[in-house]
């Protein structure tokens, strides 16, 4: 299983550069993760740390009175303990959907992060709780969110992909070991330029590729990177027929 | 024959009225209190409703019986001639009466025979006697009108001397078979019958045997040169009086025995084990032969408490099947000695108590074996969380534990590195950072394999598909279901997890797997169907796996269903009901 870090995203088409810095509020009832995230956010220029919170209900007054960019979050927070943090996020779409929201969680499965991504996928990262230990991946899921992009964590995106690829019949045995490669970085929420510096491709190879992943898996929104996400992570996770 | 009985009796009481002033106050007042006695015996015995019985045969005798007697008190010669024809034939009317008080119904070809030869030895040799008396000289004790009765009407001519001797040897034969002939068919039938039976027939025997001794020692009188016609005739009348009160008292006689023996049978079976119960009856009802068998419904047989099959025999065997039912047919059926309609019904009541008692037994056992089994099944699901618990401890300390400990080594290490070679220190660094990480990876598979926390956020179909997705073959999950409670979820998910595992491990490479999940309402059922090789049920033993399906299952009240064929793969079915839901809830 790959351990490789999502990247952040180039913006989209029209989208402009956030302001800098970036203001944000993070929320996460343990103590040593409030600690970590503190030191390793502080030291980052480009992000200005305007809240720390313990539960959900804190939090909520914080973004009231902060308007941050980007929220931090656990997936697993007071009262509920369950997916309070999935919960949070698609409230917060409803109430203000210019804030971007990165759930931070221990789980390596796709329903949560599907969940997550229901109400639309713009502005929205799954991370596993264990990349904020690098500082720079941390960052550029920030800097995604508040671009209007979206992350999903590699780890996730495998598991979807080697289970797909094993049923029998699978549309994925048409792709090439290439084409399967980029589906898996459109999943993490790389825009096409990402993905060719990732892959080191021309952006021209990569628009090419996508669309023919696209046009074999019968899927649209080849170019919307926000919408295609949700689309090939739905596709992956999906019950074939 | 009610009917003929009842038109009889109604031309006496009206010929006893027309002839009644001739009779004396005493007379008269016997006549009338014996046929009112007769009457209510009679009604008793038919309202007791003993099936299969003809009181009617036995009331149109008694009343040919009584007409002899008001006959021969007639003055008038033809009343008198026809009485005194009739009187002759006395003994074969009472012997009819006695047989048929006993069955009431269907005689043998050999007692008719006896009836009808002795009917018609006594009728010719009275007859002959009849037509040549001038008086009919054979009662001389009996008619008021001695020494001047009416002649005799049929009187033809006297007589040749000889003729009338054999006719007289004729009629005492006749009425001597008559009477000892019937006294041991009744006999015959006392012993053939069943034991209720035997109490209604006794009193009747005991009249048929007083009478046929009776007949015997008039006879003897006869050859001894007296003449006992006369006893002998008033002996028949007030035997025919005396048979139904007989009926009667047999009839008292026998339900009596019927409640105490069921009494007893039912009290006796209270410490009886199933297999002597047969016993128990065979005794009550005299009958060794007598079998019990209780019904297999999902067979379409019989079986005796020990489970053998059971054969019922055919219709034209020796033996009768009395059947105990209920609303879904029989339940139980007696194998016993041909009987009559009542001794059936008595066979049926203790049939009835016995195929109770055999129920109870059968659910105690069954309850028994419940209750081990439950035992059983707790005793292993613990085990089961024991081993489990001591799982979860080896992979904490054996694997988590031994990486941190070598994680914070190393980090000291590091440290003292740092000082001196840098490089090294922060290579050092590096590893304790892929240390920590592989940690983490152990504890996020244990927490998992503990359970699932997709479980209760999501439920069942999105924790099986994650499951699916770590399997190493295909796997598919299918089915449109809601959420459950908790241990309905939990036990459902281990199950399909297990034969997951299972099919990861014996099922071959290349097996594809389908888990289906389905609700009706009232219970949730999943499917788990693999393409393995499959194998031979009952040829391969399928060890704990299995078990602790079955456990996990039956303690949520479920049960599991496993089929298999080589080649095929493998069909795993469970089904858990689902707690009612209180409407408005």
């Amino acid at each position: 299983m790959s351990h490789q870090a999502a990247r952040a995203l180039r913006a989209p088409r029209g989208d402009r550069p956030p302001e800098l810095p970036i203001r944000v509020v993070a929320a996460d009832d343990s103590y040593l993760i409030r600690e970590s995230l503190t030191v390793t956010l502080a030291s980052e220029p480009e992000i200005e740390l305007v809240g720390m919170c313990s539960d959900g209900k804190e939090l909520e007054a914080c973004v009231a009175a902060e308007q941050p960019a980007v929220v931090i979050l656990d997936i697993r927070m007071p009262p509920s303990g369950a997916d309070e943090g999935v919960r949070v996020a698609n409230r917060l779409r409803e109430t203000n959907p210019e804030i971007g929201v990165l759930v931070l969680s221990q789980y390596a499965e796709a329903a949560y992060a599907l969940a997550l991504l229901e109400s639309g996928s713009a502005r929205r990262a799954y991370l596993l709780k264990e990349r904020i230990r690098d500082k720079a991946e941390l960052v550029r899921a920030v800097t995604t969110l508040a671009r209007g992009g979206s992350v999903i964590d590699s780890q996730i995106v495998d598991v979807l992909i080697e289970a797909r690829a094993r049923v029998a019949r699978s549309p994925l045995a048409e792709l090439t070991p290439r084409e399967r490669e980029l589906l898996g970085e459109i999943a993490e929420g790389k825009s096409n330029a990402a993905i060719a510096e990732s892959l080191v491709l021309s952006k021209r190879a990569v628009e090419k590729h996508v669309n023919a992943i696209f046009a074999k898996l019968n899927l649209r929104d080849a170019q919307d990177v926000s919408r295609r996400v949700k689309a090939a992570l739905v596709y992956l996770a999906e019950e074939p027929d | 024959m009610i009917v003929i009985g009842g038109g009889s009796l109604a031309c006496a009481a009206g010929y006893l009225a027309a002839v009644g002033p001739r009779l004396s106050a005493r007379d008269a007042a016997l006549v009338w209190v014996t046929v009112a006695v007769s009457v209510v015996a009679l009604g008793l015995y038919a309202a007791a409703g003993r099936s299969g019985s003809r009181p009617g045969r036995v009331l149109t005798a008694a009343v040919v019986l009584w007409l002899v007697w008001l006959l021969l008190a007639s003055r008038r010669p033809g009343e008198f001639t026809l009485g005194g024809l009739l009187a002759g034939l006395t003994v074969p009317i009472l012997g009819y009466e006695l047989l048929a008080s006993t069955t009431g119904g269907a005689f043998l070809r050999s007692e008719r025979l006896l009836l009808l030869a002795s009917s018609a030895v006594v009728a010719i040799c009275w007859g002959y006697l009849a037509l040549s008396s001038r008086h009919l000289p054979l009662m001389t004790a009996m008619e008021k009108c001695q020494p001047a009765c009416p002649h005799n009407v049929l009187f033809v001519g006297a007589p040749a001397r000889a003729f009338v001797t054999v006719a007289l040897e004729g009629l005492r034969a006749g009425w001597l078979a008559a009477a000892v002939g019937v006294a041991a068919f009744i006999v015959f039938r006392y012993r053939a019958a069943g034991v209720a039976e035997r109490r209604y027939i006794a009193p009747v025997l005991a009249v048929a045997s007083a009478y046929a001794l009776i007949v015997a020692t008039c006879v003897a009188l006869e050859l001894g040169g007296l003449n006992a016609r006369a006893p002998l005739i008033w002996c028949s009348v007030i035997a025919a009086t005396v048979v139904p009160l007989a009926m009667l008292a047999g009839l008292v006689w026998e339900r009596l025995f019927m409640g105490e023996a069921l009494e007893e049978f039912v009290n006796q079976l209270r410490d009886t084990e199933p297999e002597d119960v047969r016993m128990l009856m065979a005794q009550m009802l005299d009958d060794p032969s007598l079998q019990i068998a209780y019904s297999q419904p999902a067979e379409h047989g019989y079986v005796d408490p020990s489970g053998t099959s059971v054969e019922l025999p055919g219709s034209d065997a020796e033996q009768a099947v009395t059947a105990v039912q209920d609303e879904s047919g029989p339940q139980a059926v007696v194998i016993h000695r041909a009987a009559v309609p009542d001794e059936e019904r008595f066979i049926r009541a203790a049939g009835a108590a016995a195929f109770i008692s055999y129920e109870n037994h059968r659910l105690e056992a069954d309850l028994s074996a419940t209750v081990v089994e439950l035992a059983a099944s707790r005793k292993r699901l613990i085990e089961a969380a024991y081993a489990e618990r001591q799982r979860i401890e080896r992979d904490l300390h054996d694997g988590i534990q031994q990486r941190i400990v070598s994680a914070r080594v190393s980090l000291g290490l590091a440290d003292d590195a740092l000082d001196t070679t840098p490089t090294r220190g922060r290579r050092m660094l590096a590893e304790i950072g892929c240390d920590l990480e592989d940690a983490l990876e152990e504890v996020r598979a244990l927490a998992q394999g503990v359970y699932p926390a997709l479980l209760t956020t999501y439920g069942l179909l999105e924790a099986l598909r994650s499951a699916a997705r770590r399997s190493p073959g295909p796997v598919t999950v299918r089915g449109d279901i809601a959420r459950y409670p908790p241990e309905t979820e939990a036990a459902v998910y281990f199950c399909c997890l297990e034969t997951l595992q299972n099919v990861a491990k014996h099922a071959g490479r290349d097996a594809a797997t389908t888990v289906r999940l389905w609700e009706d309402g009232t219970t949730l059922c999943f499917q788990t169907r693999d393409s393995g090789v499959g194998f031979t049920l009952g040829a391969t033993p399928t060890g704990r796996g299995l078990v602790n399906m079955r456990d996990r299952l039956s303690a949520v009240g479920g049960s599991l269903t496993l089929s298999s064929r080589v080649g095929v793969g493998t069909v795993i079915r469970g089904c858990v009901p689902l707690p009612s839901q209180a409407p408005g809830l």
